[in-house]
């Protein structure tokens, strides 16, 4: 299996500060890898690295043979990769299903004017971004909230919106910031079934999470990360026994 | 996932509600100089704003950027049409298209750099424009006629047809003002609307599905454009006249007040706010000086109460009437 994300000495500097430094991190075709850390361990910064919100002060990125340090993050959906946020960035004014219909925005080919004069192509367009989105709402069992103002619903059907309007791109790679985050016991276990399902279905992924059961019941690879640096890597049930792992991690909460 | 009801909104193209409302809606307009005949100047007038409102509320109402500048495009469009119409000869139309298509463009030229101020810095640069228009128009008189005015504009001239009377302005800014009301509402439905409402909202979140922002806003801002300068042009051939008066920096305040009064977000708000704003001063002369306050204190009420406009309230009411199940105020949104 090929590197389809590889990630080569990575640094990034706040003022004095060392947010990332010189991290490097492989995703494999058709696997997730999961970032951990504790809190300031630089894994979000290491996202907005990968996406270009953030400039590197050094290191590159390589992202299914292109060189994403440079390029405007909003390049990326067309070569395949979407990231969601940490805390979910809907759009307030539209429905769930719009939202989703949104995250197909790279297949969009209707343009302004056909859109204005509602043409066959805009017609035909809605149709399957139409389609597209159920299809998502469908699989991530959003059914019954298709309908609602996305901000209306409850912060872990909001999460599950944010995977839905990634994965409407058909993105190679998907970058999640903390899925997690908010979910009880039983959506964690039910968004633990979904990524499962998005991998099998050959999508990638990245998942910035703290909470260490979703990490170990779905990652192929585990990257930790303490105070900018990675200080271990490797499959979830090693990284689990490693001391130095437990004490700057797992040590918080024992 | 929780017991909790969360009303569904309409997200379908044109649901069969929006398509009866708008029969209804040309069905009356059809018949109002038959019922209020004596009305007929006022109707124009609301017809007018209403061109120039409607083409605000992309921008207003999705991309969330608030522009002071419809005068500017308006006096464009006003005394534009009265020199190339006047000193060249050109037929009517063909300046009031030309007039529309120029102020698009500028409005492209102006959004590069005006859009990439943030908040309340683009309504503040475009307040700029309505007050350099305001002083331009009074001041260059050679072009305009100064503050007495730009006289002898001729009537609007279609396919031979004279449009003279204030009946026959009416019909055609009910022409006019329907076409604009089914291309926004198309573009608010389709792709481009949310888009627009994405980057309205967020610009980082938006740009992250590779949605260009900028470009987005300016193309909102030259649709506002090209509507006000229609309006322009046509108020110019209605009045076959135009001054200062007319595009006074209150009037700049007023349009953007009849689109927040009305709600920015469907076809029908801006008609509320133009009515409201329009036709509270014809009630009385007396009545007239107060209407700066009246407008003023019906926006705060609106803008505190009704965030989403009058339109907004009465669909809301409108929708509680017919559904049962409780659904969520617009004020928790």
């Amino acid at each position: 299996m090929s590197a389809l994300l590889t990630v080569r000495g990575l640094s990034r500097s706040f003022g004095g500060l060392a947010a990332v430094q010189n991290v490097d991190l492989e995703v494999k075709e058709g696997t997730i890898r999961a970032v951990i850390g504790p809190n300031g361990a630089g894994k979000t910064t290491l996202l907005d690295l990968v996406t270009g919100f953030t400039k590197p002060d050094g290191g590159s990125v390589d992202f299914d043979g292109h060189q994403l340090v440079g390029r405007s993050p909003r390049d990326l959906p067309a070569l395949g990769l979407m990231r969601t946020f940490q805390s979910a960035r809907l759009v307030p004014t539209l429905t769930v299903r719009q939202n989703i219909m949104l995250g197909a925005y790279r297949f969009t080919r209707a343009r302004f004017l056909s859109d204005a004069l509602r043409l066959p192509r805009t017609r035909r367009e809605e149709r399957e971004l139409q389609a597209r989105a159920d299809e998502l709402i469908a699989f991530l069992d959003l059914t019954r909230f298709s309908g609602s103002l996305a901000t209306d619903l409850p912060a872990g059907a909001q999460r599950l919106v944010e995977v839905a309007r990634g994965l409407a791109a058909a993105p190679k790679l998907l970058l999640l910031d903390e899925p997690a985050a908010g979910l009880d016991d039983s959506e964690t276990r039910e968004l633990a079934d979904v990524l499962h399902a998005v991998r099998e279905g050959g999508v990638s992924m990245v998942l910035i999470e703290h909470n260490m059961s979703l990490v170990l019941a779905i990652s192929d690879q585990v990257t930790v990360m303490d105070a900018g640096k990675v200080i271990a890597d490797d499959v979830p049930r090693v990284v689990r026994e490693d001391d130095v792992v437990r004490k700057a991690y797992l040590g918080v909460a024992s | 996932m929780s017991a909790t009801q969360i009303a569904p909104v309409r997200d379908s193209a044109l649901s069969g509600r929006t398509a009866a409302l708008a029969v209804i809606g040309i069905a009356v307009a059809l018949a109002l100089p038959y019922l209020v005949p004596t009305q007929m100047s006022l109707l124009v007038t609301v017809g007018i704003f209403y061109l120039a409102c409607i083409g605000l509320t992309p921008l207003i109402g999705q991309a969330g950027q608030v522009s002071l500048g419809q005068t500017m495009f308006m006096a464009i469009g006003a005394y534009g049409a009265g020199l190339l119409t006047l000193k060249w000869q050109w037929p009517t139309a063909v300046a009031a298209i030309v007039l529309a298509l120029l102020c698009g463009g500028m409005a492209l030229l102006f959004g590069a750099a005006f859009l990439r101020l943030r908040g309340y810095y683009f309504a503040l640069a475009t307040l700029g424009l309505a007050v350099a228009i305001a002083s331009l128009s009074t001041a260059w008189i050679a072009v305009t006629g100064g503050p007495s005015g730009m006289v002898d504009i001729p009537s609007l001239n279609l396919f031979g047809y004279e449009v003279f009377s204030d009946q026959a302005n009416f019909y055609l800014l009910v022409v006019l003002g329907g076409l604009a009301a089914w291309i926004t509402t198309n573009l608010r439905k389709s792709q481009t609307g949310r888009a627009l409402a994405a980057v309205g909202h967020d610009s980082i979140a938006a740009g992250m599905l590779g949605i260009n922002g900028s470009r987005y806003k300016a193309t909102a801002f030259a649709i506002s454009a090209v509507t006000a300068s229609l309006a322009g042009s046509l108020y110019a051939f209605y009045l076959r006249f135009f001054s200062p008066e007319i595009i006074t920096v209150t009037v700049a305040f007023s349009i953007v007040i009849m689109v927040a009064i009305g709600g920015s977000r469907s076809a029908f708000g801006p008609l509320i706010g133009a009515l409201v704003i329009q036709g509270v001063p014809q009630m009385g002369q007396t009545f007239a000086i107060w209407v700066p306050l009246f407008a003023g204190v019906v926006l705060i009420v609106v803008m505190t109460y009704f965030p989403a406009g009058l339109w907004g309230a009465i669909s809301d009411v409108a929708g509680a009437l017919r559904s049962t199940a409780p659904s969520p105020s617009k004020e928790q949104r």
